[in-house]
């Protein structure tokens, strides 16, 4: 009987236990599927704020190159050291000691600084290389000094200096691009920031086998440029000297490879070295005066008139033109710069003599809209697309508005404003046997992969015949002898084009020309029989009284002399050509 | 009683002799607890057995995984070691520094290009010796101040005649 008993006994204990062992399953049931089901997202959200941190994973800045790929910018690690000072301010002056032995701060203002009242963030200094920063931390740390720490701050380095440092441009703090190319390709060279989180303890610790997830960042696009470094630091030194020399408020110098239209050096003065900014900026230092300062171009642009009018068979080089002592035109009294009696010029004499009314009465020869046409297909009156910010167009008015004094002025190069820029590749495009080649600076982009992805070729197109631009070109040789206003420009064995500028300086504010301000300027190209490399000279409102044939041929005597050398490009041989007579 | 002492014979007889009766005997118990102990030993052997097993594992990985923070570690020094030297190499070949020492060993730039043809001999270009020290170009080589920042233009007296494009 007692057996049967226990026997019922267990049973019912048994289903009493399933009861409740269903009941607090079903709980559970119930609990999982609120959370699982009804709060889902909500409790995921708060676990990953909880228990995971993200971290950013800068990109880094993609590098500038020169045509050989040395390095114009990179970047460096860096930090910014920072202060706690409510952690420092007890022990400023050892910390102060410390940082001024290891960084080269001042030892005054840092002391301040660690002491600064009523804040927990103070920076000490930016851009810090890592290595030094390191040292620093490490003597910190080992005198027992807390308060000081650091924080990611890339350093921007331009390894030559001021050497094409407003074309290459400078970064902000915040390592954006604010002049030059930096800022022009801002986009392509920051590249795209990447992010990883990570699961961490509750003390802040990473968890070292948890999950992460990590999201590479992108490296930025480097570019490389068509500039070559070396060349661009002897240009850079000689236009130095010829600027402080005449006294010139700024000078600018380009060389384009005439085929290619690359730019080899564009140098500039003043210029800065970008890696001692010194937290102030100058407006100089974002300017690129090349491309960015328009001015009136004088008898360089004579070239172009001549262009023109030998292209539509208006003139040869042997054309005879009687030049009067003066001529009066729309009420204006019109002068060459020399005096003289009526001369019995040729063309080629006019362009070697740089004679204004000379060039006056053979453009008389193409009718305003035709003078314009060519001009404006040499690329004067419109931004070039060189990429570089802030372009000028410059300034031509359009042939409708010209009166006969504009036609007059514009050949010979006053009352119409230009770049350097702009000049220099009208120039080349002479060079080039009358093609115009839309004048670049970058080249390529370096992928981070290591390959070079080239940038589109410029465009261009012909202004000029090629029997045109020989017959400009054997005018512009007569510039660079004895008898032209540039003997200086002459290098020896060689068959060297070219043209001196002196234009009346405007003033930017009156808008009225400057009696003895003057622009001076030459351009020219070698070997004349084979061109491969145009250099135009820039230098505004010198202050001793030179001309372009006295100050700015010598600059393009040098540059040229370097670049034939450098690029290993030897005398055509050809025997200097008959000269073109220059008088009738 | 009888004398005669009969066998007493079965019931159902019949003069056959009967086979052996099969012995009953008590089958010894096999004994229950030294069967339930053994299971749980293995499982718990099994168990424990895995345990160390992860535990090796857990640790070589974190053994691993501290040799690749001291790698990274290693990798970032000699990473900023390599861009200060980098620095230094871009110093010591940048053309300002190489054109000092230049000068400094009596070198002068040359402005005249020429050229000698290898294969014939000849003297491409007209040869002329450099100047002796600092030539035109050469006292460019030392580094000078860049010009102050530009003036404003101060306002002209009066303005002439339209007269430039001198060459």
């Amino acid at each position: 009987m007692s057996l049967r008993r226990r026997e019922r006994r267990s049973a019912f204990r048994l289903r009493v236990c399933l009861l409740v062992i269903a009941f607090v399953l079903s709980l559970f049931a119930a609990r999982l599927f609120q959370l699982q089901g009804l709060d889902a997202n909500a409790y995921a959200a708060m676990a990953t704020s909880e228990g995971s941190q993200a971290v950013t994973l800068h990109a880094e800045r993609g590098g500038i190159t020169d045509r050989f790929g040395v390095e114009l910018a990179s970047s460096i690690d860096a930090v910014a050291l920072t202060a706690d000072p409510t952690m420092t301010s007890a022990n400023a002056p050892a910390i102060a000691a410390i940082l001024t032995k290891h960084l080269r701060l001042d030892y005054f203002s840092t002391v301040a600084r660690l002491r600064t009242s009523n804040t927990r963030f103070v920076y000490l200094q930016r851009h810090v290389p890592v290595w030094r920063a390191d040292a620093a931390m490490a003597a910190l740390q080992t005198a027992g000094l807390p308060g000081v720490f650091t924080e990611r701050d890339p350093l921007r380095t331009y390894p030559g200096g001021d050497v094409a440092a407003n074309l290459v441009g400078i970064v902000g703090d915040d390592g954006s691009g604010l002049s030059g190319l930096e800022y022009q390709y801002d986009s392509t060279l920051s590249g795209t920031d990447g992010h990883a989180t990570y699961e961490v303890s509750p003390a802040g610790e990473r968890i070292p086998l948890a999950s992460a997830s990590v999201v590479q960042p992108q490296p930025g696009i480097g570019l490389q440029t068509t500039i070559d470094r070396d060349a661009q630091w002897y240009a850079d030194r000689r236009l130095r000297q010829a600027v402080l020399s005449t006294r010139s408020d700024w000078g600018a110098a380009i060389t384009i490879d005439v085929s290619s239209g690359q730019i080899v050096q564009f140098s500039q003065v003043p210029s800065f070295d970008p890696n001692h900014t010194g937290g102030a900026l100058q407006p100089s230092q974002l300017t690129i005066n090349g491309v960015q300062t328009v001015y009136e171009p004088g008898s360089v642009e004579k070239v172009l008139t001549f262009s023109a009018l030998t292209d539509a068979g208006r003139v040869t080089p042997r054309t005879r033109i009687a030049v009067p002592p003066t001529l009066r035109i729309d009420g204006h009294q019109i002068y060459d710069d020399w005096s003289h009696g009526t001369l019995h010029l040729t063309a080629a004499g006019v362009v070697a003599k740089s004679s204004n009314l000379g060039t006056i009465l053979a453009s008389r020869r193409i009718s305003d809209q035709r003078l314009s046409g060519y001009l404006r297909s040499f690329g004067l009156g419109a931004p070039t697309g060189v990429g570089l910010p802030g372009e000028s167009g410059g300034l031509l008015a359009p042939p409708q508005d010209w009166a006969d004094i504009n036609h007059a002025t514009i050949a010979f190069g006053q009352g119409l404003s230009v770049t350097v820029t702009q000049m220099g590749a009208a120039i080349a495009a002479v060079a080039n046997g009358g093609r115009y080649v839309q004048p670049t600076v970058v080249s390529g982009y370096l992928q981070p992969d290591g390959s070079v992805r080239p940038a589109p070729p410029p465009s261009t197109h012909r202004v000029i015949s090629k029997h045109a631009a020989a017959m400009v070109t054997k005018m512009m040789e007569a510039v660079t002898t004895s008898d032209g206003t540039a003997p200086l420009a002459a290098i020896p064995g060689y068959l060297v084009a070219g043209k001196t500028g002196t234009a009346q300086r405007v003033d930017p504010i009156t808008g009225r020309y400057v009696q003895g301000q003057r622009t001076i300027s030459f351009a020219g190209f070698a070997p004349a029989d084979a061109p491969r490399f145009m250099t135009y000279v820039v230098l505004d409102r010198p202050r001793d009284g030179s001309f372009g044939g006295t100050a700015a041929a010598p600059v393009f005597h040098d540059i040229m002399s370097m670049l034939l050398q450098r690029y290993g490009i030897p005398p055509t041989g050809s025997k200097q050509p008959p000269k073109e007579p220059l008088t009738w | 009683m009888s004398s005669v002492i009969g066998r007493r014979e079965p019931t159902r007889g019949n003069s056959a002799p009967l086979p052996a009766r099969t012995k009953l005997a008590v089958v010894p118990e096999r004994s229950p607890t030294r069967r339930s102990r053994a299971f749980p030993a293995t499982v718990m052997a099994l168990m424990a057995a895995g345990l160390v097993g992860l535990l090796l594992v857990n640790i070589a990985m974190q053994n691993t995984a501290f040799e690749l923070a001291q790698l990274t570690a290693r990798a970032d020094h000699l990473h900023v070691r390599q861009q200060k030297l980098q620095l230094e190499v871009d110093r010591l070949g940048s053309p300002e520094h190489l054109a000092q020492v230049a000068q400094a060993q009596g070198m002068v730039p040359n402005l005249n290009p020429v050229f000698l043809d290898l294969a014939t001999g000849k003297v491409v270009g007209t040869p002329t010796p450099a100047p002796p020290g600092p030539g035109p170009a050469g006292s460019t080589l030392v580094p000078e101040p860049t010009p102050q920042q530009s003036k404003p233009l101060t306002p002209p007296r009066r303005s002439g005649p339209v007269r430039g494009g001198q060459g």
